[in-house]
């Protein structure tokens, strides 16, 4: 593994619990920005190192320019959403942003001394800038740059450009930007704010195919709702803000110094794709530490109070992270509060949660979002897969590890915990997929390409956690826990596909799984079995009963059934089907009638859509139907006492 | 005058236990009613499946999805029949109380349905006018919180306007509201007035009377409690057996039936204040109004008895 080898200032904290290098470190960024509150800017300059790992040489480099979705109402994020993301608009006042750069230059002097740098006459390139629209062919988007270069970079050589930068940050829409709190406080998330290589993939990076003569840029415009891909590197960032402000930010703190009513803050993040921060001079600190992990808590003054259902989610996410998935290599996370838009969002060691005033003890929404973003430390962070083509990966897979850890921890009632009300939150998702038009949206659907637009986040969230939840029942939770872990180990610091993801899955089980991933990952297979009769009758001339059971597969979907028969001794018999037929019937020759079929009676297959129709009973009780009517004679009784007393 | 208040709403409710039946069957019937397309739609969904014990004992969204999508239109019904349930139940609350403050005034014993005969009309417009006034007073309410909302903005404003401030102006204003129809209603049956006279002085009430509010209060408060335990026990009491479910219904039904009888005593209550008032104004009003007192078979008791009675004589009398 080659490593960007640059000049590392002397850590007051590592960055990782490692002393060498954890990824490929094809990247490094330097970054010098200044906040202006009242602008709304941060302006600065930026070195950017990126090493060709191809074979051939490389006559260009791809950036994002993300901030540009917010430019304007003809940006393709802008035409997607109509303004609006996931129910937040922009107010009007102040609400564009955008990224303009100033100059873009290839170093030619002091940068690090490498043999193999490149190095040109032609050094300015900032009028060879042009904009790319590889997705969409809008010409009016300025989300992705291309730069040519003089010369190609050769493989293995290292480019250095230097490039000074002024984002203008827009009113929160969508996950970055700036808010104003009612007295008047500003709150920043500076995230996606800086020129961003896209990532070049060699040969045989994921889908670039093994004998590809070279390799190719992968770099897609800012979609309404599809989130990033890059490099893994390191980010040398120093932030200068009014001193009153309380900033958080990706990997640790270096050094901190105040002067002239400025405070200049040093951070440094190893093997990450990304940096983020946030400037408040509302934010309420709060510290809090798990094993090598220095936790550190924004919170808003009025979720004061909360600190500590944030850190004890945070805390049951690490550990179950560590246990199921893998290490936790960072020393540092940050838990940001911020507010509308800019919540529930992750960036590597930084994430922001999200919460409510007063919000009730009852109500898991911190505990669902904190731990979800928290997961994204893998699935994202560590494994880095492409947000853009593969939401899946990261979303849904840590939808299953965010469903399984609220349903241990928090169960009954992980989700939502009243009396008479317990909702927990893997039951939630599984419904919210199988009512949703499960026929329609499949995991593997790049995110700007689903037909109708909800499907996206179905098929990204919930599906894939009822998928992987129906498949971890499938293979037994110790070789899902194996299957995690291998995937963990074999692609972390690294970009998977969903092909890699199943290759660790039937390595891990040795079983041929294109069964399940055609039909539910690349797929749209829909399951539904159902018990469609029970039916006894006495053997005529003995003392036996021919119990028949007549089972069907609704829909296209194929799983492999268990069906359980009770009888009127209580005696049970279980048999299984393949599921393949349209429909199957087996019959039971006893000495006593068979009084229920049951489908499916351990609840294993979550991707049946119809868990009603799974069971059938001869001596079925009416308790349920007389429960509700009573519930409703007693409502209707309230409601006239109610309105009666108004008339 | 609210102990004695209080004393006459009671022995009212001991003299006509009918009242409390009547009000708590009719409820009952109809709500029943209602429930029958539940009942069938959920007996032909779960029934034959074998999962209606396990839905009995704890939710379960899945099932309940399942359960929504195949019997969701036969659920609907139950949303149709409120159409014409809930304007028959208003028509038969404003018959009921005109009916009661009739049954109830005075020592004698009055008959319900005599009430509603007579009253029931003018009893129901008085109704309609105070709809229309409690219609116009949470526009004014709403309005108030979207002003203050504006000006108390943020997830902490947010917070106290929309969720503590707003329903306890529009909790505040519609008992307000109920306060005032209570009386306009009595004024109604007992001084006989016409239905405008009788909002006027219905809405005089309470801030001629400082103590119609605190009676109004002590029969709110177990009013909502009985009103509001069904649900808290329905939400704690995990009935999963035919046994249990039943028992369960009793219980809530046992405290609807109390609800009922609150109903009936607070009416007598307040009937009785009404009345130990308009007798203690009477002289001034017989004096100014000789000529127009009504001449009914009620009022005449009254008037006749009004030289020696005491303002809180009648109830003994």
């Amino acid at each position: 593994m080659t490593v960007l080898a640059l000049a590392v200032p002397v850590l007051a904290q590592k960055a990782t619990i490692y002393d060498e290098p954890l990824s490929e470190r094809r990247v490094a960024y330097t970054l010098n920005v200044t906040l202006d509150p009242e602008a709304r800017t941060v302006r600065g300059t930026e070195r950017i190192a990126w090493r060709n790992p191809d074979d051939v040489p490389v006559d260009s480099l791809q950036f994002h320019l993300y901030l540009n979705a917010f430019k304007n109402n003809e940006s393709t994020f802008m035409r997607e959403s109509g303004g609006m993301h996931r129910g937040f608009s922009a107010e009007e006042e102040n609400r564009w942003g955008g990224v303009i750069i100033e100059s873009m230059k290839v170093t030619t002097g002091d940068q690090p001394t490498l043999s193999t740098t490149y190095r040109t006459d032609d050094a300015d390139l900032t009028d060879r800038i042009v904009y790319l629209h590889p997705d969409d062919d809008n010409l009016d988007d300025q989300t992705v740059a291309a730069v040519p270069l003089p010369r190609p970079v050769e493989p293995g050589e290292t480019i250095f450009l230097d490039v000074e930068f002024e984002s203008t940050l827009p009113r929160i829409v969508a996950r970055t930007g700036w808010g104003e709190k009612s007295d008047g406080t500003r709150f920043f998330m500076v995230a996606q704010w800086f020129p961003k290589l896209g990532v070049y993939e060699v040969p045989g990076q994921r889908y670039v195919p093994e004998d590809a003569p070279r390799g190719q840029w992968n770099t897609h415009q800012f979609h309404e709702n599809s989130e990033f891909y890059a490099d893994f590197g390191t980010f040398d960032v120093t932030i200068d803000v009014p001193e009153e402000y309380v900033v958080g930010a990706s990997g640790v703190r270096v050094s901190e110094t105040t002067d002239g009513g400025m405070k200049r803050l040093v951070y440094r993040a190893e093997d990450v794709h990304d940096f983020a921060w946030t400037a408040s001079p509302a934010f309420l600190e709060y510290t809090d530490t798990w094993r090598h992990v220095n936790l550190r808590l924004l919170l808003q003054p009025e979720h004061d109070g909360q600190a500590q259902r944030h850190f004890d989610a945070v805390k049951i996410a690490l550990e179950r992270f560590d246990e199921w998935v893998g290490e936790y290599p960072y020393t540092s996370l940050t838990l940001v509060d911020g507010l509308g838009g800019s919540n529930g969002m992750e960036y590597p060691t930084l994430i922001t949660c999200g919460t409510a005033y007063l919000l009730p003890d009852w109500m898991r929404s911190l505990e669902i979002v904190t731990i979800h973003e928290f997961g994204h430390q893998y699935f994202y962070g560590l494994l880095a897969s492409n947000e853009f083509e593969e939401a899946w990966l990261d979303e849904g897979m840590n939808s299953y590890v965010e469903t399984r850890i609220m349903d241990t921890h928090y169960s009954p009632g992980s989700a939502i915990s009243l009396p008479g009300l317990r909702l927990d939150d893997g039951p939630g998702q599984r419904t919210f997929y199988a009512k949703s038009t499960p026929s329609r949206g499949a995991l593997f659907t790049r995110s700007w390409e689903y037909e109708v637009d909800a499907d996206y986040g179905k098929a990204s969230y919930m599906k894939p956690a009822t998928v992987m939840r129906t498949l971890e029942h499938y293979l037994g939770w110790e070789t899902m826990r194996r299957f995690l872990r291998t995937y963990y180990d074999r692609w972390r610091f690294r970009h998977p596909t969903t092909r890699d993801l199943q290759d660790v899955a039937e390595d891990v089980s040795g079983e041929d799984l294109d069964w399940f991933f055609d039909q539910f990952v690349y797929g749209t297979a829909v399951v539904d079995y159902a018990v469609e009769a029970l039916e006894v009758e006495a053997v005529e001339g003995s003392e036996r009963y021919k119990s028949e059971v007549r089972l069907e597969r609704r829909e296209d979907g194929i799983f492999p059934q268990t069906l359980r028969v009770r009888f009127e001794d209580g005696s049970t018999e279980e048999r299984a089907w393949e599921g393949e037929a349209a429909s199957e019937t087996f019959t039971f020759d006893k000495p006593t009638p068979a009084v229920e079929a049951y489908l499916d009676p351990d609840n294993a297959v979550w991707l049946d859509v119809n868990r009603l129709n799974n069971r059938r009973a001869l001596d079925a009780s009416n308790v349920f139907a007389r429960k509700q009517q009573f519930k409703v004679v007693v409502w209707a009784q309230q409601l006239f006492y109610l309105i009666g007393s108004l008339f | 005058m609210i102990k004695p208040s209080l004393t006459a709403g009671i022995s009212g409710l001991r003299r006509r236990p009918g009242l409390v039946v009547l009000l708590y069957a009719t409820n009952l019937v109809l709500a029943l009613i209602l429930s029958i397309p539940v009942a069938v739609a959920f007996a032909g969904t779960v029934g034959p499946t074998g999962f209606g014990e396990d839905l009995a004992a704890g939710f379960d969204i899945v099932l309940w999805a399942d359960i929504i999508e195949e019997a969701g239109d036969a659920l609907a019904v139950l949303f149709l029949h409120l159409l014409w349930m809930v304007p028959l139940y208003l028509i038969w609350k404003a018959a009921a109380g005109v009916g009661l403050i009739h049954a109830l005034r005075g020592d004698q014993i009055r008959s319900f349905w005599q009430g509603v005969g007579r009253y029931t009309l003018r009893g129901l417009l008085l109704g309609v006018a105070f709809a229309v006034l409690a219609g116009i007073g949470v526009v004014v309410t709403l309005g108030v919180v979207l002003v203050i909302g504006a000006v108390w903005s943020g997830p902490v404003g947010g917070f106290w306007v929309n969720a503590v401030l707003a329903p306890t102006l529009l909790i505040s204003l519609l008992a307000v509201l109920d306060l005032m129809h209570d009386y306009a209603r009595t004024a109604l049956v007992i001084g006989e007035q016409p239905v405008l006279k009788a909002m006027q002085t219905g809405m005089a009430w309470p801030f001629r009377h400082g103590q119609a509010s605190p009676l109004y209060l002590i029969w709110f408060a177990p009013a909502a409690v009985l009103l509001l335990l069904p649900t808290v026990l329905d939400m704690n009491v995990a009935a999963a057996t035919g046994s249990a479910v039943w028992g369960l219904f009793i219980t809530q039904q046992i405290l609807l039936l109390l609800r009922a009888a609150v109903t009936v005593g607070w009416f007598g209550s307040e009937t009785a204040f009404y009345e130990t008032i308009w007798l203690s104004e009477l002289p001034l009003i017989a004096k100014e109004e000789t000529e127009n007192t009504p001449e009914t078979d009620d009022a005449a008791p009254f008037s006749q008895e009004l030289p020696g009675a005491e303002p809180n004589d009648w109830a003994s009398a």
